[in-house]
């Protein structure tokens, strides 16, 4: 007998059934999730862009030619273009800067590095800016009060103005610099500093060195920040809203929500029209991205770990760090302390003593009011359920799509994320297509928020559970195959449990992120199902300072704790195990 | 001839003559794994597609423990992964234990956790976030074992590899060489009939991987269970293995017990890649039918040499090899064919023998001596090597010409 020359199966083979690899009913689960989402995120696109040129099943090409009939839309352009692309230069410059500071100079602040990106999330910005017109409003703005008193100027407004165009810029600098630092930082993180070391014994001086090095190294997460300012610049809802309404600057998002919302009948064609211009404005910035991308042999060198040689900037030291705090203040701390003092006192008021504060705002918000609370409830059980459903499935479908690398899973899986990239507005207004009328009848319900909302933080959901699924070698799956496993109990028994430190901070920020929407709940929240971010910018337009103080702070604090989870769970790990790893 | 037919392994360790010859001499054993024709290519970037299994067919008996040797690339991890279903082949088949588990007649590919086998894998692959008992009695579990038989069958497997204390530890918290009895004791403790080994020692420093070698030894050949186990380091492989199978780009170049390979390959590559050999080329010039030798004119000069090949016939290049430890070296010209006088350039004292290194004429040649004899660097000696000690193999193409390994 030799074992080479025979084909055909040996004679006392037998076969146990016929096991073609049918799909596992495991398998069979995160497929259908992974298509399902997918045709979330797909199905509404589609429906934006056939409305663009269909309505009612007739081609029609009006909304084209209508939406530049509309008053005024050649100067809220401009205006939206000039806001966005100001700030945007100062949030890269600013945000940068800070990345520098903390991450290669001895300016920097332990902890304080990873809170700066946490920052928004904190306090969500229609909690702060509305802080800031607290503080900056011209007339009874706190910060103009106390200005006129040291002043002794008898005027009764100014001299400082929320309401103008250094006011936009300001706050949505504000907003942005946590997408450049926590790009910039990543970029330098992973910069090997042996290539600025080198440089430096090449005879480079520290601002060649940075000039001529370091700054092409970063360039990559340079063009992802302005790819990022310009996505959330263009998107950004709650600034523009409450500032624009004693001002006439007016901006794109806010037009595009007054469109659907404040005129009757909607005028959606018009509002979708001026959506894919948003649509146009991120695609270009996409397309530069992937021009700086191409354009160089970026270092992409070096892993983590190496230890920087920090700069000491000497005297300069404190500025630094100055710039750090300040920043903290300006985006978090004094906003925050204008809610607080309007709520405690219960009157948006220059008179100011310790007897009279009281927590009457709170209860007010808390139980009182019975439409505030409900939207507490409701943005609380969306924030829930959203996260809790968005988590899990990114998890599922993540594991699903690292073990089939077919086509398919890659066009799934770019689905899944394509919502990152589009304005909210845009996936908003598709869902409003999608679900609100027959066969679905969901519009103004609890059921279509939770559908935007999971559509919309998807993607952010599937990073996430991608880094934590990253985290479970290929051999640990494997390995439980081998020792008789199915797929259902392996995710079970072997990918849960590793991935869930990773997964319970991605559930949190998702829950946070949910808590404090505004822009799809601006357009899909009804009257009837109101959610917290919608009845923040309702109290402020009907003026009603003190409960919308209290809402924001209970907001914030409830953002704040899950943040704060995010940060100890990511940062202690779970106990001795986390430490291992493999051998390669 | 004889010497090539090393199917039949007439090494008395096979343990498929042994077990065969006392049940039923008649009967073929069920092999514990048998694959035919096997196929398996990855596309590259380029569209290109590369065989990384060439047509494999092997067969391993019961209880026989089988290493797959080759350098990196070989195919041999490939072969090993579509054995245990973590890789789909292309075509060809694969039974394990007389069950065909892929064929693409008939559309047959069971799953891995249906095949019945475990693995070692060259990481591992513990479970971190589980105890060393709970990681061992994962396969336990997944067979329904009742929960107190599955405790107490976990603790004496983690006991048979030399761990009984270290039950309640997270892998994180062991050595690199108590993670690897954690993963032996895994791989054992449902008591498949097969067990697949991917460079388990490759990570353990050498003194840890000397013992753990040992012990795998003989906990295989107490157990019983047939093992198939990929490497690239030879020692290794002599040592462990009934049968070593060397693998070439894809395809087996040789099979056959540890001896038969060593001192019988048939190819320069097999020659080259277990031990260390000594290389010159030569023609073939005749055949001496009453001494079964071959005559060549070599590099070195006419020299008798015995045929490692079917393939050499009269005419035909080749090349010539010889092992270190089957040359002797004399100061005074001895009697006899494959003699050469030879400079000394370097002797130097390596503890179990002596390394000499010569030149003959332009060919470097390495003789390992255990008589220590140490000869004066610039010195001549005389080199001999008796005919049945040097194989005339088919000249391949780019050999590399150095007789390093």
């Amino acid at each position: 007998m030799t074992s080479i020359d025979t084909a055909a199966p040996s004679p006392v083979a037998t076969t146990r059934g016929v096991w073609s690899r049918l799909p596992s009913p495991f398998q069979a689960v995160s497929s259908l999730t992974a298509v399902g989402f997918a045709l979330l995120a797909l199905y509404p696109l589609s429906r934006v862009l056939i409305r663009l040129f269909v309505d009612d099943g007739e081609v029609d090409l009006s909304p084209m030619a209508d939406v530049w009939q509309q008053p005024g839309l050649v100067r809220m352009l401009v205006q939206t273009t000039v806001v966005v692309s100001v700030s945007g230069v100062f949030a890269i410059v600013v945000g940068s800067a800070m990345a520098w500071l903390s991450e290669r100079t001895d300016a920097r602040l332990g902890a304080l590095t990873d809170v700066i990106p946490m920052l928004p999330f904190v306090l969500p910005p229609i909690a702060g800016t509305i802080g800031w017109v607290l503080l900056l409003s011209p007339g009874a703005g706190f910060v103009n009060v106390v200005i006129r008193d040291i002043t002794g100027s008898d005027a009764a407004t100014g001299p400082l103005d929320i309401y103008s165009w250094w006011g936009f810029i300001a706050l949505y600098t504000l907003y942005m610099i946590p997408f450049t630092y926590l790009l910039v930082s990543a970029g330098l993180r992973n910069l090997d500093p042996q290539l600025e070391e080198q440089s430096r014994l090449c005879g480079g001086g520290r601002l060649r060195t940075l000039w001529r090095v370091t700054i092409p190294a970063v360039k990559p997460s340079l063009g992802g920040a302005i790819l990022l300012t310009v996505w959330f610049g263009f998107a950004l809802f709650s600034v523009p809203v409450i500032l624009g309404t004693q001002s006439d600057i007016e901006v794109l998002s806010v037009r595009i929500v007054r469109l659907l919302t404040f005129t009757y009948p909607a005028q959606t064609a018009e509002a979708v029209a001026l959506s894919v211009v948003m649509l146009v404005a991120v695609g270009l910035a996409w397309y530069l991205q992937g021009r700086v991308l191409k354009s160089g042999h970026h270092a992409s060198v070096g892993g983590r770990g190496q230890r920087t040689n920090i700069v000491r900037l000497g005297r300069w030291k404190w500025a630094g760090r100055l710039v750090l705090v300040g920043y903290v203040l300006l985006a978090v701390a004094l906003p925050l302390l204008a809610l607080l003092r309007v709520a405690l006192t219960g009157f948006w008021t220059q008179d100011f003593s310790f007897g009279d504060l009281n927590l009457d705002a709170f209860r007010n918000v808390l139980f009182d009011d019975i439409a505030t609370r409900g939207a507490l409830v409701n943005s609380l059980r969306l924030g829930g359920l959203g996260a809790t459903i968005g988590i899990v499935a990114a998890a599922v479908i993540s594991i699903f799509l690292r073990r089939s690398r077919s086509v398919f899973g890659r066009v799934l899986d770019s689905s899944i994320k394509l919502p990152a990239v589009i304005p909210h507005f845009v996936v908003a207004i598709g869902m409003l297509f999608a679900f609100s009328g027959s066969p679905f009848h969901l519009a103004g319900s609890f059921w279509i928020l939770l559908l935007a909302y999971l559509a919309l933080f998807l993607p952010q959901a599937s990073v996430a559970a991608d880094a934590a699924a990253a985290q479970v070698g290929r051999d640990l799956v494997e390995a439980s195959s081998l020792s008789g496993a199915g797929g259902g109990r392996t995710f079970r028994r072997i990918h849960l449990p590793i991935m869930l430190p990773g997964l319970v901070a991605g559930w949190a920020l998702l829950f946070v992120w949910m808590l404090g929407e505004l822009n799809a709940s601006a357009i899909l929240a009804g009257t009837q199902n109101r959610v917290v971010g919608f009845e923040l910018m309702d109290k402020f337009l009907h003026g009603t300072y003190a409960p919308l103080a209290a809402l924001a702070i209970v907001l914030t604090m409830v953002s704040a704790i899950a943040v704060a989870a995010v940060m100890i769970i990511s940062r202690k790990g779970r106990g001795s195990w986390t430490e291992y790893r493999p051998a390669a | 001839m004889t010497v090539l037919d090393d199917d039949h392994p007439t090494d008395d360790r096979s343990p498929a003559a042994g077990t065969a010859a006392t049940a039923d001499p008649s009967a073929t054993p069920v092999p514990a794994v048998r694959v035919q024709n096997l196929v398996k290519h990855f596309r590259r970037d380029d569209g290109s597609t590369v065989n990384a299994v060439d047509d494999v067919s092997i067969e391993v008996a019961p209880g026989e423990f089988m290493v797959l040797l080759g350098p990196s690339g070989c195919g041999k991890t490939t072969l090993l992964r579509s054995i245990a279903g973590l890789e789909q082949p292309a075509s060809g088949t694969i039974e394990i234990g007389g069950e065909v588990v892929f064929s693409p007649v008939g559309s047959i590919d069971v799953p891995p956790e249906r095949r019945n086998v475990n693995m070692i894998f060259q990481s591992y692959a513990l479970w971190p976030h589980m105890t060393a008992l709970q990681n061992v009695s994962y396969p336990l579990e997944c067979a329904h074992v009742p929960k107190p038989e599955r405790r107490e069958r976990a603790e004496s497997a983690l006991a048979m590899v030399g761990i009984p204390e270290l039950g309640g530890q997270h892998p994180g918290q062991m050595s690199g060489g108590q993670q690897q009895r954690v993963a032996l004791a895994r791989a054992l403790v449902s008591n498949e009939r097969l067990v697949l080994f991917d460079e388990p020692l490759s990570n353990v420093d050498a003194k840890v991987r000397e013992q753990l070698r040992f012990e795998l030894l003989s906990m295989q050949r107490e157990l019983g269970f047939a093992a198939v186990y990929v490497t690239h380091d030879q020692i290794e492989a002599m040592e462990l293995a009934h049968r070593i199978a060397v693998m070439q780009e894809g395809r087996v170049a040789q099979i056959g017990p540890p001896r038969t390979i060593y001192d019988e390959p048939r190819s320069y590559y097999v020659a080259n890649f277990i031990g260390t050999t000594n290389v010159f080329a030569g023609v073939v010039t005749g055949h001496d039918d009453s001494r079964d030798l071959l005559t060549l004119d070599s590099d070195l000069g006419p020299v008798e040499a015995v045929a490692g090949s079917s393939e050499i016939r009269p005419g035909s290049d080749a090349t010539l090899v010889c092992r270190p430890e089957r040359c002797t070296l004399s100061t005074q010209e001895p009697e006899g064919p494959n003699r050469w006088s030879a400079e000394v350039v370097a002797s130097r004292f390596v503890g179990s023998h002596t390394e000499h290194a010569l030149m003959v004429g332009t060919s470097r040649f390495r003789v390992w001596r255990a008589d220590h004899d140490i000869y004066e660097e610039g010195s001549s000696v005389w080199i001999s090597v008796p005919p049945r000690d040097l194989r005339c193999l088919p000249t391949e193409q780019d050999v590399d010409n150095d007789g390093d390994s």
